[in-house]
Parts: structure tokens; C-alpha cells; sequence
């Protein structure tokens, strides 16, 4: 189970876990779900795409929008989650366990210092609310 | 809540996805009191109806509605509308109630008054602010006004509908006579495909009621659910998929209209259209890929543009995206694969006969 508190956010609504190996994992935060409602498809990009920081890497699709997906890190994708491109559910339920979306093999570790903290992430929703 | 027509309304309670599904598997209840409540009596009611809709007035019976359209002198869609014989009134005249959409009601109000201009024993009262509406739509609905009403007053066929004045719900003061206010009413109709009933009481027993639906197990929906369930059921939307610059014909919603009656608004036009045919058709589109299409994402045959999505969205039911458009007539055969471009993305989609769902 993945701890909020200690991931990455940027003001898109993505979250990054860096894993110890240089690597990322990315996702859609809990914010980003619920504003989304119903997700029925997601789309991801293939293994082996490079990305660069702050660039379109996918769509989540909900009964009532579509949303961009862009990555918080540059890199090369090396894994995708198959899962919950059949369980697109997943993405409104877990959004930080079992909804993750891509694994990123990280080509600039220093981009994650520029993105939010969990404190300052959550300051950003909390005026988005008001 | 959001905006829609003048009102503000819940576009979802929990979630629209289970809430959709609530509706197919048990009961969801729908506030649609935005929905226009006109009603119409007097010896010369007949005669208006006759006249603005597309269904011949004697042959509806009391106790008994219809769905039908009000259209335009060219033929095109005005609204379309369900109108009820409600029981005849104490001197033995005819009373009606024209059940029309919220965007519509003030355009509907002025047709029914320029077009009774020369009647004098009409009466025409607008009750959309007085009343409100309910529905309640599902497998389960009748196990759940049962709770509310006697069963012998449950309406015992689709289109059918009853006025149970011996009941709770209804509102009369000491001083009006007891049609002058409108409710309560029971029609079994709806706008999802599941069996249902509509319930229309004054405002003063509304909030109760609504309570007390909720309390007996009914699930509440928005306007999301609505929507999809709807689509799923292959039931147009005024203003979206049929609105004044389209035909019956076109919309392939032919058999609402009854060529055989007298004069109505628009049949000249109408006639004169079955003549000459016509070069554009509404069909139903169930998407083989992912991706849900929506209003004006252009329709595709053989890479050419033939036509615009009207409604679409993603169904629950059959886990897939649907859409309704109309299509130049060559690509409107049923079976023709078309494609959809969704943002840029060509998905393809098989042309199928309506509904896409029907219950069994």
C-alpha cells in the first residue's frame, strides 16, 4: 500500500513513487478520480516510449469527460498496468495501489526535487475547492 | 448540481455508473419536475390537440397516453411529448395533461395558444410550478409504490394511469373544485426502458413523498444516469437528437405520426417529404473500440465524413460506447461499419437497429 505522504505530486494531478532502482511509478491522484467520476477507459502509452517531462503520455476517459495524463518525469516507460485497462474502475477506488498507470525507467532523477510535496500538493486542491 | 433548461439540477447523487445500474437491477428514483405540465380542457381541447400533434385526440381514452410530436409548419420537430386523457371532468368534458421538455415548455405554451386562438371553450393551465414529478424506474418499481399506494390504483399496462384521489397525496382546499388542481397522477411511463411510473403530486406533499420513496429502498439519480439509460434505450433527447431542423422521417420515428387523421401542424410538409424520400437518417451506432463517443464528433463511412454524433455516451449495460447521429441515407443500413472520430482517433462502430437495449 502506497503512503500519500511520501509521493511526489504536480499540479496536473499525477503522482510519482520513486522506487529505489531507478525507477517511477505514475499515477492519477485521489482529487483527479473523484473530479473525474466514472472511469470507463484508460489509455496508456507502449512500453519502450520515451517521454520528457510535463508531456501527454495518456487519456483517462469517464462517462461524463476525458482527461489528459501527462508524465512528471522524463524517461523511458518500461511497464504499463494491463490490469486497469480492463478494470478501468480501479482508477476511481485505488487510485494509489492497484489503478497505477505507467513505470517510468527515470533518465533525470533531479526532476522529482521540482515537483510538489503531499503538503503542498494538498494546499493547491484545497483552494481549488473554494 | 448543474444548469439544465432554467433549473438546477443533481447531475449525480453517488455515481452515475451505479446509479445506472441501480435502475436495471432495482428501482432509482428521478426528480423530473423540470418536465413542462400543461393542462388542457374543455369541449374544444380535442380540437387543439388535433391540431399540434401528430395522433389523432379521439382516439385516446381516458386513463390512456401516448407518446407523440409537436411539429413545425415544415415538418421539423417542435418537441416531442407524451399526452394523457386524464378521467373527464364533473360536467362531463375532457381533460388532458401535455407532458413536454423543460427547454421546450415556454415555446410549447405559445404554440398551444397561437394555434387555440380561435377556440373560446378551452382552458389551458401550466402546473410545471405548482407540481412536482417523480420517477421511479426499474424491475422493482411496483414492489416499491406499493408502499405508497394501494395496489388496485397502480396502472396496470405501459401508458396507462390513474388519479388516486383517496390517498395521501392529494391536495385540494376546502373552496376549488377537485380538478382544478393537477394531482396526484400515476402513469406507467418513463424515460429509461425498465418498467416505471411517473408521479405527479402538488408541491405541498412532495417533499414527504420523497422521503418516504427513499426510505422504502428507492435509489435516487441524476441526470447522468438519466441520460445513459435513456441513450441505452434508444429514446431521443429534444433539442439533441431531434429538434426543429428534422423530421419524423428523418428521425425514424415515422410511426408516431398518423398520416390518416385529419389536418395536423406540419403533415403537408411531412407527406411531401415520403414523396421526394429523404437524404439523411438517424441511426444508432455501437462502438467496437474504446473510447466514448460524444455530441458532434464527426461519423465516418469509408473515410468520409457522412454525419455528426448527436448523443453519445458509454453503456453500462453492454460495456461499450453508443451513439445516435444522423447519417447520409446510403451509410444507414443496418450492419454498415462506420467510424468515429474521437479527438482525433478513428474507432470504428457497427450501425444496429434501436434499442440498443430492451428489457426482457
Amino acid at each position: 500500500m502506497r503512503d500519500p505522504s511520501q509521493l511526489r505530486y504536480t499540479k496536473d494531478h499525477e503522482w510519482v513513487d520513486e522506487l529505489g532502482d531507478g525507477s517511477a511509478v505514475v499515477g492519477i491522484t485521489d482529487f483527479a478520480q473523484s473530479q473525474l467520476g466514472d472511469i470507463v477507459f484508460v489509455q496508456l502509452p507502449e512500453v519502450g516510449t520515451a517521454v520528457s517531462q510535463f508531456g501527454k503520455i495518456g487519456e483517462v476517459e469517464s462517462v461524463k469527460s476525458v482527461s489528459d495524463v501527462f508524465t512528471p518525469i522524463s524517461g523511458n516507460v518500461i511497464e504499463i498496468n494491463a490490469k486497469v485497462q480492463k478494470h478501468p474502475e480501479q482508477l476511481n477506488t485505488e487510485p494509489y495501489d492497484a489503478g497505477w498507470l505507467v513505470k517510468i525507467l527515470l533518465s533525470d532523477m533531479t526532476e522529482l526535487d521540482s515537483l510538489l510535496s503531499s503538503d503542498e500538493y494538498h494546499h493547491l486542491i484545497s483552494i481549488e475547492e473554494h | 448540481m448543474v444548469p439544465f433548461a432554467g433549473w438546477e439540477m443533481p447531475l449525480q447523487y453517488h455515481g452515475i455508473l451505479s446509479e445506472a445500474r441501480a435502475v436495471r437491477s432495482t428501482v432509482g428514483l428521478f426528480d423530473v419536475s423540470h418536465m413542462g405540465r400543461i393542462l388542457l380542457s374543455g369541449p374544444d381541447a380535442s380540437t387543439l390537440l388535433d391540431r399540434i400533434l401528430t395522433f389523432p385526440i379521439e382516439r385516446l381514452s381516458p386513463g390512456r397516453a401516448r407518446y407523440s410530436f409537436v411539429l413545425t409548419e415544415s415538418g421539423g420537430i417542435l418537441d416531442d411529448v407524451v399526452i394523457y386523457r386524464l378521467g373527464d371532468s364533473y360536467r362531463a368534458e375532457p381533460r388532458f395533461l401535455l407532458v413536454c421538455n423543460a427547454n421546450t415548455r415556454e415555446t410549447v405554451n405559445s404554440w398551444t395558444t397561437n394555434w387555440g386562438q380561435d377556440l373560446s371553450q378551452i382552458t389551458i393551465q401550466d402546473c410545471t410550478h405548482d407540481t412536482t414529478m417523480i420517477a421511479i424506474q426499474g424491475p422493482k418499481s411496483t414492489e416499491l409504490i406499493a408502499h405508497i399506494l394501494p395496489k388496485e390504483t397502480l396502472p396496470p399496462r405501459p401508458f396507462t394511469l390513474t388519479e388516486p384521489r383517496h390517498s395521501p397525496l392529494f391536495v385540494c382546499e376546502a373552496s376549488e373544485m377537485v380538478e382544478e388542481r393537477l394531482g396526484p397522477l400515476l402513469s406507467r411511463t418513463g424515460y429509461t426502458g425498465e418498467d416505471g411510473f411517473e408521479l405527479i403530486v402538488d408541491n405541498q406533499v412532495a417533499d414527504s413523498l420523497w422521503q418516504r420513496l427513499i426510505q422504502s429502498g428507492g435509489i435516487p439519480c441524476g441526470l447522468g444516469a438519466r441520460d445513459l439509460l435513456r441513450l441505452e434505450a434508444g429514446l431521443l433527447l429534444s433539442g439533441t437528437d431531434i429538434h426543429p431542423g428534422f423530421s419524423p422521417i428523418e428521425a425514424g420515428v415515422e410511426r408516431f405520426v398518423a398520416f390518416e387523421q385529419s389536418d395536423f401542424v406540419g403533415k403537408k410538409a411531412l407527406l411531401f417529404q415520403k414523396l421526394k424520400g429523404v437524404e439523411r437518417k438517424l441511426i444508432g451506432i455501437l462502438m467496437q473500440g474504446q473510447g466514448i463517443p460524444r455530441h458532434d464528433y464527426p461519423i465516418l463511412h469509408k473515410s468520409i465524413v457522412v454525419g455528426h454524433v448527436t448523443s453519445g455516451g458509454y453503456s453500462p449495460t453492454l460495456d461499450t460506447g453508443i451513439a445516435l447521429g444522423y447519417v447520409s441515407i446510403n451509410s444507414s443500413t443496418v450492419g454498415t461499419q462506420l467510424s468515429i472520430d474521437l479527438r482525433g482517433r478513428h474507432v470504428l462502430g457497427t450501425v444496429v437497429s434501436l434499442p440498443f437495449y430492451q428489457r426482457k
